[in-house]
């Protein structure tokens, strides 16, 4: 990497850190996995800044390794789940206990990740659906049904349908 | 769309606007900067150690393992009680490739039949967490050990040919044929060798499967304990119990957690006031706050100018994020309301079964496109309610559309108010609070006409501390 591009990453993350960790404690629900998800997606970003710097778009390419990089972890975790010695009560449970007694919190930690990663776009980024679908390289149709169903799972969760609560460990 | 939807997007916006509030800025720039040295560095270095150990023929020296003396198992320990149903009812299979092990810590490293049933048990949740693709050969166990009520404790490691972490797992049973591979240890950090721990390293876990305990791993020089908050008094002192985990000369520490299913155990390992690694447990049986609908509904009828529904989202929040080990009832919304700067703020109570009370709520700012809700908590003591008045100010760090921080002022019943500002005195009579947006000197009068105590809720009210840290 040359010095302009070093100094043009030390900007960014300067600048962007904080929206980006907040971004991925939305997507991820975890503090330790969001500031993980984001070093993680910084890093990759920092092999080829130059070109993500060129791409006149840096904030959004890393956006985009974040959210395929969540979504990825979340595949394998899920995948934990269904294979393998999984006990009937999870040992040591990444799920957010911290945020257990939360409803709505946990109701949308328990939506698939493309559903959440809708929803975080949506109304905390304030993306449009066209701009979100890019993003997640989906239709606006798909961002548009997956934004419905999230939000309606979260009404039935305000009407009092709420979700039980659970033990864990983080 | 329907008033449903309308209203979760609405509750949604506001929820994910608190949430986010939670992360302080940080710049990651040197985390990710070293992050990616590091790895080329893993990278570069295990190619010239395998090429010199290739060369030379020579292994590589390990240290010795360690040993104490274990108490026999626990009879009681079979058959596995329902509750510990995570334990295995099988052996785990052989894992053929799995590399014979050394410089294990905990009083079964010596033991090589506890050992590779460690690596056994442990290699499904490894594989799993490395999303296959790892080679057995390349599994470590790090623990092995014997717990004090004769249960079998391990962690096991998996690493990419440079050493790199891929994968923890640590391993829990009641013997040593009826282990169980947990996933989602998390180490905190990203290993870059294949050692067992690095000199400074720290690992803090709650292995909740059988009887909730401990393991944590304790650099040097640092130290570990288990704290909880057990309780609240009449007089609003916050009971908080803390019990030591005294590691071995390894630094080793698995210690059962003989606490109440009603409370959040958090074990921290420090270095002074420094944090290395930190795991919480929530208990099964942790009292619930009040319902988001009970708050809603309270809300909708307390005092203050509250312009809409989303004044209150960053507030009841915040209630989900007090854990306390006893229920909460009564819930009262003093005032929730903003003043001209488009300050807001909100404050309510719960009474706790000593009396004492648990006050809890919020400032939300906003300004030029950058908005934060700031949380606070703090218990009173009984009966103190009615004869204080309550300050909640932004932080001096917020970011405020006006010069002056704006202080929301909270109170019970209907009270007079002498608000001093620039050598002027103006008075106002209101219910539950108000917003005063200048820089001004407040007070709160009884009906008697009594100056009221003003009690500033973020620094002179003890805090019910955040399991989380």
């Amino acid at each position: 990497m040359d010095r302009e591009d070093a100094e043009d990453f030390r900007q960014f993350t300067a600048a962007r850190s904080a929206a980006l960790l907040r971004t991925a404690y939305l997507l991820s629900g975890d503090r330790g996995h969001a500031e993980d998800l984001v070093q993680s997606a910084l890093t990759k970003a920092y092999r080829h800044w130059g070109k993500v710097r060129r791409s006149g778009v840096p904030e959004a390419y890393v956006r985009r390794i974040l959210v395929n990089e969540r979504n990825s972890r979340w595949r394998r975790e899920r995948s934990r789940e269904v294979v393998g010695d999984v006990p009937d009560r999870p040992g040591v449970d990444e799920a957010q206990a911290y945020a257990d007694r939360d409803e709505m919190w946990q109701a949308l930690q328990a939506m698939p990740p493309r559903t959440r990663a809708v929803l975080v776009l949506r109304y905390w980024e304030d993306l449009s659906e066209a701009q979100t679908a890019g993003l997640l390289g989906c239709t606006v149709g798909t961002v548009k049904s997956q934004a419905s169903r999230g939000l309606r799972k979260l009404a039935e969760v305000l009407s009092g349908d709420g979700t039980p609560t659970t033990g864990g460990t983080r | 769309m329907t008033d449903d939807l309308a209203f979760a997007e609405e509750q949604l916006r506001g929820l994910l606007t608190a949430r986010a509030a939670e992360i302080p800025a940080k710049d990651l720039h040197d985390s990710v900067v070293r992050r990616a040295r590091r790895r080329r560095i893993a990278v570069v270095a295990a190619s010239a150690i395998a090429v010199a150990v290739v060369a030379a023929g020579v292994p590589i020296a390990l240290a010795a393992v360690r040993s104490d003396t274990a108490p026999p198992p626990d009879p009681t320990a079979r058959p596995i009680p329902a509750e510990y149903r995570c334990a295995r009812s099988t052996t785990p299979a052989a894992v053929p490739g799995l590399p014979t092990q050394r410089d294990v810590a905990g009083s079964l490293g010596d033991d090589p039949a506890a050992v590779v049933a460690i690596a056994r048990a442990a290699w499904g949740a490894l594989s799993l967490e490395a999303n296959g693709a790892l080679d057995p050969a390349l599994t470590r166990v790090q623990v092995a050990h014997r717990a004090e009520d004769g249960w079998i404790v391990g962690l096991a490691t998996g690493h990419d040919r440079a050493g790199r972490l891929l994968s923890d797992a640590p391993v829990v049973g009641p013997d040593l044929d009826h282990l169980t591979g947990l996933t989602s240890g998390w180490l905190e950090d990203t290993r870059t060798t294949d050692r067992r721990f690095m000199t400074g390293d720290a690992f803090a876990q709650i292995l909740d499967c059988g009887p909730p305990r401990a393991l944590v791993v304790v650099p040097r020089g640092a130290t570990a304990e288990a704290t909880w908050t057990a309780g609240v008094a009449a007089d609003g002192t916050i009971e908080q119990e803390t019990r030591p985990l005294t590691p071995r000369p390894d630094g080793l520490a698995v210690t059962t957690l003989s606490v109440p299913s009603t409370v959040v155990v958090t074990v921290r390992v420090h270095d002074g006031n420094r944090r290395l690694a930190t795991a919480a447990l929530t208990g099964r049986n942790v009292p619930k706050g009040p319902s988001r609908a009970e708050l809603a509904r309270k809300f909708q009828s307390a005092p203050g100018n509250l312009a809409d529904r989303k004044n209150w989202v960053g507030l009841v929040d915040q209630t989900y994020r007090v854990y306390l080990p006893v229920p909460q009832r009564d819930a009262q919304v003093l005032w929730a309301g903003q003043g001209a700067e488009n300050v807001k703020a909100a404050a309510a109570v719960t009474t706790l079964p000593s009396g004492a009370q648990l006050l809890w709520g919020s400032t939300v700012t906003w300004d030029r496109g950058q908005s934060g809700v700031e949380p606070f908590n703090g218990v009173i003591a009984a009966g103190a309610l009615d004869r204080t008045a309550y300050r909640l100010q932004p932080s001096k760090g917020a970011v405020l559309p006006g010069r002056a921080r704006p202080q929301g002022i909270f109170f019970t019943g209907t009270r007079r108010v002498d608000i001093i500002s620039g050598g002027n005195t103006r008075t106002e009579t209101v219910t539950g609070g108000l917003m005063v947006d200048e820089a001004a000197t407040v007070v709160v009068r009884d009906t008697d006409g009594t100056p009221l105590p003003l009690v500033d809720v973020r620094t002179d009210l003890p805090r019910v501390p955040d399991p989380q840290f």
